[in-house]
């Protein structure tokens, strides 16, 4: 799982003010406010950087391990997956 | 909405504090295939409108600067050859799009490609139940039939759509058979009653606006006890106008509000930061009710959802009253009173205390 990349959904639209991402997904009419963690994750998803990678740079910039931010990342992009806010590369493209 | 269980609201209460762009109105065009007398757009021939390049280096500074909101509109966008250009970058920046259409230009075609873009809605205007109606207006024939196909097949994409009305002269009885086209269609359905001015600065559009008793009557279904908790008192002034909203028009022109045309500068020659920060950006954000000679003491005042952008259309001055809304004011408070009238009448027939003999009742 770490190794997977996750990409941005090319139908989400999505603004980040401060730390904080606003993510609205027009087919199903819905805004998500994502917390400051969850925002840099959704940041950091570019098609470019593993979980792993992103993980690495969420326990600096958190001050955190490296074990919880992976944890975090993990179980973060699973949920915004099933949401089809973002893909991993590789998989089937949402549309 | 509360700011402090909403995150939401938060966001957007903090980008009106810091002037963040988060929803521009684009008026991509000035070109439109209709001809409604009650329209305020006049093109301006000697300007060239932005190219698609101007416009997709403009999408990236408002990517930047905040914006998560895109309104197109026009005149009629899709008569813009590169209106699907535009609209592709602007969702591969991630930007949440709405169209504002007449829909005629719509075609299965065209509607798979607008599938494609996932915007928000489109929103088409529409402005009777019927073609003679609405074609009358148009002054386009069969412009009726191609706005209400374009509706099918957008909704047949699920693609969520909005009929917008502006009910007039011409219009007006058409009121509740357009709601319920909308419904049958599967549309939300959306309506104003307030034709602003030309840009031109002539008043014509305006001879099509409902007097005070047809708005009376058009709306005294429609308006609800509710209305009467907007206090402008509370919170001056409820107007986002150049705060965390702005207008972009065809040329590049940057306005507080679609309305209220008068520029803060244009993006092809100044910054954003420049034009958010220009003289009249800074005047209609610093408005507050206290500002507002005859508005502050007037009485119907809880029932005016003033906009300060119509007035200074209607009369050149930013801080007077609007005709328009002042009427409106006066229209809705007399429909709360007649209904809290009726609703004392209702309760004592329904509950009368005492019998025919006078006898009190168990």
């Amino acid at each position: 799982m770490e190794n997977k990349i996750p990409i941005k959904g090319p139908s989400t639209a999505y603004q980040i003010i401060d730390d904080e991402a606003v993510i609205i997904v027009p087919s199903e009419q819905m805004v998500n406010v994502l917390n400051p963690v969850g925002s840099r994750i959704w940041d950091l998803a570019d098609g470019k950087r593993s979980i792993a990678e992103i993980a690495e740079i969420l326990a600096q910039e958190f001050d955190v391990s490296y074990e919880t931010a992976i944890e975090d990342a993990i179980e973060f992009t699973g949920e915004l997956a099933e949401k089809k806010v973002i893909r991993f590369a590789g998989e089937e493209k949402e549309k | 909405m509360s700011t402090k269980t909403n995150p939401y609201a938060r966001i957007v209460k903090k980008t009106m504090d810091r002037l963040i762009p988060f929803t521009v109105h684009w008026e991509l065009t000035y070109h439109c295939n209709l001809r409604c007398p009650h329209c305020y757009v006049v093109p301006q021939n000697s300007r060239e409108e932005l190219s698609s390049g101007e416009i997709t280096s403009i999408l990236d500074i408002l990517k930047e600067k905040g914006t998560l909101y895109v309104i197109f509109s026009g005149g009629e966008i899709l008569t813009r050859e590169d209106f699907f250009d535009i609209a592709r970058y602007t969702r591969k920046k991630g930007f949440a799009m709405r169209f504002l259409t007449n829909g005629t230009l719509i075609n299965e075609r065209v509607a798979d490609q607008i599938k494609d873009l996932d915007p928000l809605s489109v929103e088409i205007s529409l402005y009777g139940s019927r073609p003679e109606v609405h074609d009358r207006i148009t002054a386009c024939p069969g412009s009726f039939e191609k706005s209400v196909k374009a509706l099918g097949l957008l909704r047949e994409r699920s693609i969520r759509t909005v009929v917008k009305s502006l009910l007039m002269k011409g219009n007006a009885p058409e009121f509740q058979r357009m709601k319920k086209l909308a419904q049958e269609i599967g549309s939300q359905f959306l309506y104003d009653t307030v034709i602003i001015p030309r840009m031109d600065g002539s008043m014509e559009p305006c001879n099509n606006r409902l007097d005070g008793e047809e708005l009376y009557w058009l709306l005294y279904r429609e308006v609800q006890q509710k209305e009467k908790e907007v206090d402008p008192r509370e919170n001056d002034l409820s107007c986002s106008a150049g705060l965390n909203v702005l207008s972009i028009s065809p040329y590049g022109d940057v306005y507080p509000c679609m309305a209220f045309k008068e520029s803060g500068g244009n993006l092809t020659k100044n910054s954003l930061s420049e034009i958010l920060h220009s003289p009249i950006f800074s005047k209609i954000r610093s408005i507050t009710l206290s500002d507002l000679r005859e508005c502050k003491r007037c009485e119907f005042i809880q029932y005016c959802n003033r906009c300060p952008a119509l007035a200074w259309l209607e009369t050149g001055d930013l801080l007077g009253p609007s005709q328009a809304d002042c009427l409106m004011a006066r229209v809705i408070k007399g429909i709360i009173d007649r209904n809290q009238e009726r609703a004392v009448f209702e309760d004592q027939i329904r509950t009368p205390s005492q019998n025919v003999r006078g006898e009190k009742r168990t």
